[in-house]
């Protein structure tokens, strides 16, 4: 069961009648329940078995932490305990892969869906108790529901202890505004995946399965695509894990901040899966700065190496996911050489403040960052080098070979019309930063509004690609 | 976007002054319920618009019809891919063989096996059982892989009368019962493309005004793309002029794809018949009719047919060989694959004239045990 199953509109509903009949002491256990219902619709024991170890492990290594500060072995425990949470990692995401492990068809039960998620937030729960940021959580209910709560369970945002255990404690009381704002968080999400990230996902996937055929312009097209897509689709998923969280008055952290009109790539990551950014800008990238804080400049930029290096592990046991991160981190690094001679460039060029400029800096950023979506989408490394070294191919520089590729076969599969949809949905996610349009809508009169939500509504069902099959980039990680 | 709403427990605010009143919930509901009617109805308008119709769901008449094959000795199972749907006629047989009750239980797309191991499985089953017989069953690699899109069609439909995950009922459920109500549903139901249709709605309706305008008279109607079955699942359909190469060419593409020769399959069939034969029942297998190139691909792709054959004999397992079969042999298909609707009654006639010739099924009512 996903956010865009049929069986989600009936779970949902069902979930919050019986949060709401129910008292408040109780409530709590309503939702694990159901978190754990929605994680056992994927069939498979091994996810809530891993589940349940690392909440197991976070909530016992909390409270051992607590006790231990005092005798002074803390940093070790710690230590025992990050490395048991990376190992359940490990066991369930990495080691399936291995080709011996492969061979003898060992682990091939084994799935490891939002398991990273929520162990990254064992992790920073327990290093926030071991710097004394956040108390150990001594009621095993809640610590429970804190991993585990359903709209954040399988893609995130990954969620600080400070901010989402004291909401779960919050008596519930209805909020008409809530709810609403809720609703219509989740209808975008759903918008946003089904419309825009589901369409794109025809075409970027007709391409990248067969790159070989493609060159030049059709290469770059899907490229701009597939960074459309995995926005909408992570973007929107995020939107309907806040909006659902936001019946049960939770506020989730907001994962994105329009990405892609970003200045630089370090803006790029200020607005990008904001969670998990913060996540290893705070637990790799600040110990190792502070570490290695003797070399200076060549410090900062050896951490940001390695933390974007640690941050493609992240996504997955692929040597394409490597070369994203390592991409990012010399992005980072390469800014961290350029930014003392970056103003005095600006004064001479006289492009301080320019309005042009940023425009000039938004379209490098984009392509900098699609550039490296290359290498996170191909299906192999070959294939992401090739797409690389075919991108300036003359022959595909003709725009009618890309153009017309585009138009006649793949989006909407078949012509103009449906092309120029698509082609309109991307302007308005790309330029209007149109995640943020409905929250204002919110706000204008009902003549105004209601006939935008209806035809939100229309476009979701007549416009979305609905089916089997149908899973979220970010899943897999 | 508007920030979360925790004004009601911050301890300093007076609660009865914040807390919305109770109609505001079900103010909520009325407005949430009026946008699902109001868009159920525009979605459902323009399907209706670009010339989709709701169709009889044929889930749960494929489901009706095996509940009806249960603990009845004169129930005939018909079996088989769409050569079945499209070739016998549940009508026909009836006329000729009026004590047995036939149910076309024929899935498109898809081979007899999985359905004859349900049967097999099924001890409330006692009846017949005419199953089309496919050389590949045979000779490649069986059961049949679940992750190939090529069998995916006989899961849905074993699934619906068998295994029934509990959230796939639920949904099966709801989309089985609006189906034959709903455009809208039908249509998302066959993963249809609306922004598809539109143009092309758009595109036929242009066409037809320019025809109009040439010849002066008003046009034909544009022909529905679907077949609807009948009401006992044969499909009547036409196929004269029909161009097939593109299935024919992805046909093609499948047998070079198979690649496991499992002579297991063979093995499979002939316990599964032993087994509907332990309930009371027989199996009765049956070479479909198949021509041109399609008929020169098989023959190609299987040199040795008559091998899994000689084996279904040995075992006392009747097979029916339209190709070898005077009356039943000089039936072209127009597409290469199916019969046409007008020549699927008389291959239905004369099969049925076999049965009764070779007491495969008798005239009379069966025993009632």
């Amino acid at each position: 069961m996903t956010f865009t199953s049929p069986v989600f509109f009936l779970f949902l509903p069902a979930v919050f009648l019986v949060f709401r009949s129910v008292p408040d002491r109780t409530r709590w256990l309503v939702l694990l329940i159901a978190s754990y219902g929605f994680y056992a619709s994927f069939e498979s024991p091994s996810l809530l078995l891993t589940l349940a170890l690392v909440s197991l492990i976070g909530y016992a290594g909390g409270v051992w932490l607590g006790r231990a500060k005092t005798n002074g072995r803390s940093g070790a425990i710690l230590a025992l305990l990050i490395v048991s949470c990376l190992g359940v990692l490990f066991f369930t995401k990495y080691l399936p892969h291995f080709p011996v492990i492969q061979h003898y068809g060992l682990l091939s039960t084994i799935i490891s869906i939002g398991v990273s998620y929520y162990t990254f937030q064992a992790i920073s729960y327990l290093i926030d108790v071991y710097l004394d940021v956040q108390e150990p959580e001594r009621h095993l209910g809640y610590f429970a529901l804190y991993m585990a709560f359903f709209p954040k369970l399988l893609q995130g945002p990954i969620e600080r202890a400070h901010d989402l255990l004291p909401q779960l404690r919050i008596p519930y009381r209805f909020s008409y505004n809530n709810v609403r704002s809720g609703l219509l968080l989740f209808a975008e999400g759903l918008f946003c995946k089904v419309v825009i990230a589901e369409r794109l996902a025809r075409y970027v996937n007709s391409v990248y399965d067969n790159v070989h055929s493609h060159t030049g312009a059709t290469l770059i097209l899907a490229t701009y695509c597939y960074a459309v897509q995995i926005y909408c689709d992570f973007a929107g998923y995020t939107d309907m894990a806040r909006g659902t969280a936001r019946l049960f008055n939770i506020d989730l952290t907001e994962n994105f901040n329009r990405p892609y009109v970003a200045t630089s790539v370090a803006d790029f990551w200020r607005r990008w899966h904001i969670s998990f950014s913060r996540w290893i800008l705070d637990y790799i990238f600040k110990p190792l700065q502070l570490k290695w804080r003797s070399w200076r400049t060549l410090g900062t930029a050896l951490a940001l190496l390695v933390t974007f290096l640690a941050s493609g592990i992240w996504h997955g046991a692929s040597w394409g996911f490597v070369i994203w991160g390592l991409l990012h981190g010399i992005y980072l690094a390469g800014s961290v050489f350029y930014r003392p001679y970056q103003k005095k460039i600006h004064a001479a060029l006289g492009v301080d403040k320019s309005g042009w400029y940023r425009v000039v800096q938004v379209f490098c950023t984009f392509n900098l960052v699609s550039l490296a979506w290359i290498f996170f989408r191909a299906n192999n490394v070959r294939d992401a080098f090739y797409v690389v070294t075919h991108l300036a191919t003359r022959s595909g520089w003709i725009p009618t070979e890309g153009i017309r590729e585009f138009l006649s076969q793949q989006i909407l599969l078949g012509d103009h019309v449906r092309s120029s949809i698509a082609l309109l949905f991307m302007l308005i996610v790309l330029f209007a930063g149109a995640r943020a349009w409905l929250g204002r809508v919110q706000e204008r009169p009902a003549l105004i509004r209601w006939p935008i939500y209806l035809a939100m509504s229309y476009a979701i069902v007549m416009f979305g690609v609905w089916g089997a099959g149908q899973q979220f980039v970010y899943f897999a990680f | 976007m508007m920030r979360l709403d925790l004004t009601g427990q911050h301890p300093s605010v007076d609660r009865a002054k914040v807390e919305p009143p109770r109609r505001h919930g079900v103010l909520l509901i009325a407005k949430l319920i009026l946008t699902g009617v109001a868009v159920f109805a525009a979605g459902e308008a323009s399907w209706r618009l670009v010339g989709a119709r709701p169709v009889q769901g044929d889930l749960l008449a494929f489901a009706r019809f095996r509940a009806a094959a249960r603990n009845s000795p004169s129930a005939v199972a018909l079996i088989g891919s769409s050569r079945v749907l499209c070739d016998l006629d549940p009508r026909i047989l009836k006329l000729e063989l009026p004590n047995w009750e036939f149910y076309q239980l024929g899935i498109s797309g898809t081979s007899a096996l999985p359905m004859l191991e349900n049967l097999a499985q099924d001890g409330t089953f006692r009846g017949q059982v005419l199953c089309e017989f496919h050389i590949s069953y045979a000779v490649d690699a069986s059961p049949f892989p679940e992750r190939d899109a090529h069998e995916a069609n006989w899961l849905r439909y074993v699934h619906f009368i068998q295994k029934r995950p509990y959230l796939d009922f639920v949904t099966n459920w709801f989309t089985e019962t609006l189906r034959p109500r709903s455009a809208l549903v039908e249509a998302k139901y066959k993963d249809k493309d609306f922004p598809a249709a539109l143009f092309t709605a758009v595109r036929q309706r242009l066409e037809l005004r320019h025809h109009r305008s040439e010849s002066g008279r008003p046009a034909q109607g544009v022909p529905l793309p679907d077949a609807v079955p009948r009401e006992d699942r044969f499909l009547a359909l036409h196929h004269r002029g029909k161009d097939n190469s593109a299935d024919i060419a992805a046909w093609a593409d499948l047998m070079r794809k198979r690649s496991g020769r499992a002579d297991g399959a063979i093995q499979h069939i002939a316990s599964w018949v032993e087994a509907i034969r332990r309930h009371g029942g027989d199996v009765i297998f049956i070479r479909m009719p198949v021509t041109g190139s399609l008929k020169r691909l098989e023959d190609d792709t299987y040199p040795d047919q008559d091998r899994p054959v000689q084996f279904l004999v040995a075992h006392q397992i009747t097979v029916i060989d339209s190709a070898k079969e005077p009356t039943l042999s000089g039936f072209e298909c127009p597409d290469d694959s199916h019969l046409d609707a007008d020549d699927a009654e008389r291959f239905s006639a004369a099969l049925s004239r076999i049965l009764i010739d070779r007491q495969l099924l008798k005239r009379s009512a069966p025993d009632n045990r």
